[in-house]
């Protein structure tokens, strides 16, 4: 019991220092934490950019409505029961326009009978699918021409992976300002400690025994703070994430933030603070 | 148990506040050490309890000289000694009891067999902290701090006491009451080294004296002597 008093004698010595240095760890974990998830989850939306693609196979104009559905069902079967096929017909090819390009879509419809001669009809392919399946299509009877999306999204897989390279330098330099605050409170609570630790030290006490205190403070700070980051990783954490999926559809595929991850902040932030105390406390004081 | 061998101490280059002491003490020894305001009393034992290094010389202790000392033989050597510096040095956010106890702790594991907290209520009664020993070490009186500092000596069962002015602060009956445990240790086995200014208890326990004069000592060069000042 004597031991947790004086482990605890920074928070009554120098409570403010103890409490703003929480606060701070609290919300660098949580950021940090959150950075990291961030970068973990955008993973499975680059996979997803880089290899899904959506072939786009233009009907020779001779193909009649028999053909269509022979042809879609050569397709599908070439393609496989994972990707999606759709057979698009130049009625819904407009529908399509008619959000975005109203004006088009009018003057489509106003072709009546010959709409079907000047806009195409085509099967649009959608999955993550081999390499060669763009060749393997062209291959069927009746496509006139395919084409596919595969590198469209090059320059967006770009844009996400500086983004994780920077989510990554940011987690790290959080980390590191975290750890380098904790040491710098660990330092100053083992000077407010001097007096019990040359005390301690001249009873005989073991290296290991004058660096109990700094761990346990330290542990205390760490757990505080973790308690911050936790409550701020269930609460704003999960709001932060739903909302930033909403920003765009492609970060629909960003994995879920797990609230079981507050337990392991905890857990963190002790163990930082613990390994703050155990190196801030100067294993030597006073002589020998 | 103690040997200082020409040893000397000064400060930061000023002037040797002690001055070539020579002093040997064999286990279950008792020794006042004496003299007036700045003669050094404190600064020897300091060495002794090897919270500093001498200047010059060599200071040995249970065989060990403390300059070439392992880290781990000094630790045991700590271990062993019951200290009581003048400032007494209590953790002021530390109860009593958790003073005590923390002292008893670090003491090896010789001091810790039995029951330690029997031992710290028991010495603690004995110098009447009983009904203080939860208040916090910064509650207390000078004198009562004093006694705090020497339970937390005796509770390690040292078989090296060093004491400096423990009675300073105490009414007479207290003080009596702390020579008598601190001679209650020393027919227990333990070497005693007491620095005083109080004449009366010298008298009332006679035992072998060492007079500081200007950091040397005046009569233990010749031999035991008995205190008759």
């Amino acid at each position: 019991m004597y031991l947790l008093k004086l482990s605890l004698r920074p928070w009554r010595r120098s409570p403010y220092s103890q409490v703003f240095t929480s606060l701070a760890v609290g919300v660098l974990l949580f950021l940090a934490s959150f950075l990291f998830w961030m970068q973990r989850s955008l993973s499975p939306v680059v996979d997803r950019l880089q290899h899904e693609q959506v072939i786009t196979a233009y009907l020779d104009s001779a193909v009649d409505k028999a053909g269509e559905s022979s042809m879609v069902d050569t397709i599908r079967t070439t393609v496989g029961a994972h990707a999606e096929v759709e057979m698009v017909q130049p009625e819904q090819f407009v529908n399509h326009l008619r959000a975005d390009y109203p004006e088009l879509s009018r003057e489509l419809e106003d072709l009546g009978p010959e709409m079907s001669s000047v806009v195409p009809r085509y099967v649009s392919i959608t999955g993550i699918l081999p390499d060669q399946t763009l060749e393997t299509v062209r291959g069927v009877p009746g496509i006139q021409s395919a084409e596919s999306s595969k590198d469209r999204f090059q320059s967006v897989i770009g844009a996400f992976r500086a983004l994780k390279w920077v989510a990554n330098f940011l987690t790290f330099g959080l980390f590191l300002a975290l750890i380098t605050g904790l040491i710098h409170l660990g330092r100053t609570n083992s000077y407010l400690q001097q007096d019990a630790f040359s005390l301690m030290k001249l009873m005989g006490a073991s290296k290991a025994a004058l660096r109990w205190p700094g761990v346990i403070a330290g542990g205390f700070v760490g757990l505080a703070g973790g308690a911050l980051a936790a409550l701020a990783w269930i609460s704003a954490g999960i709001w932060m994430a739903k909302h930033l999926q909403t920003l765009s559809p492609m970060l629909r595929y960003m994995s879920a933030l797990q609230p079981g991850f507050a337990f392991a902040m905890l857990v963190l932030g002790m163990g930082m603070g613990a390994f703050s105390g155990l190196v801030a406390t100067p294993a030597r004081i006073g002589r020998r | 148990m103690i040997s200082l061998n020409r040893v000397s101490k000064s400060y930061s280059g000023q002037n040797r506040v002690l001055d070539q002491i020579h002093l040997e003490m064999k286990k279950g020894d008792f020794l006042y050490v004496i003299g007036g305001s700045g003669a050094g009393k404190s600064s020897l034992l300091r060495l002794i309890a090897t919270e500093e290094a001498p200047s010059e010389g060599a200071v040995s202790l249970f065989g060990y000289d403390l300059a070439t000392v392992s880290p781990t033989t000094l630790r045991a050597i700590r271990q062993s000694i019951g200290y009581l510096p003048q400032d007494v040095r209590l953790i002021p956010d530390l109860s009593v009891f958790d003073n005590v106890a923390l002292s008893l702790s670090l003491a090896g594991r010789r001091a810790l067999s039995g029951q330690p907290k029997a031992k710290i209520v028991d010495v603690l009664e004995k110098l009447g902290l009983g009904p203080k020993r939860e208040k916090l070490a910064s509650a207390l009186s000078g004198g009562e701090a004093q006694r705090v500092a020497l339970a937390r000596a005796l509770v390690r069962s040292p078989e090296l006491i060093v004491a400096d002015e423990p009675t300073g602060a105490q009414d007479r009956d207290f003080t009596y009451g702390m020579m008598d445990l601190i001679l209650k240790a020393n027919l227990g086995g333990a070497t005693i080294l007491v620095a005083t200014h109080d004449r009366e208890i010298v008298r009332r326990v006679r035992k072998r004296c060492a007079i500081l004069r200007d950091g040397r000592i005046e009569v233990e060069e010749g031999g035991p002597q008995l205190c008759t000042f």
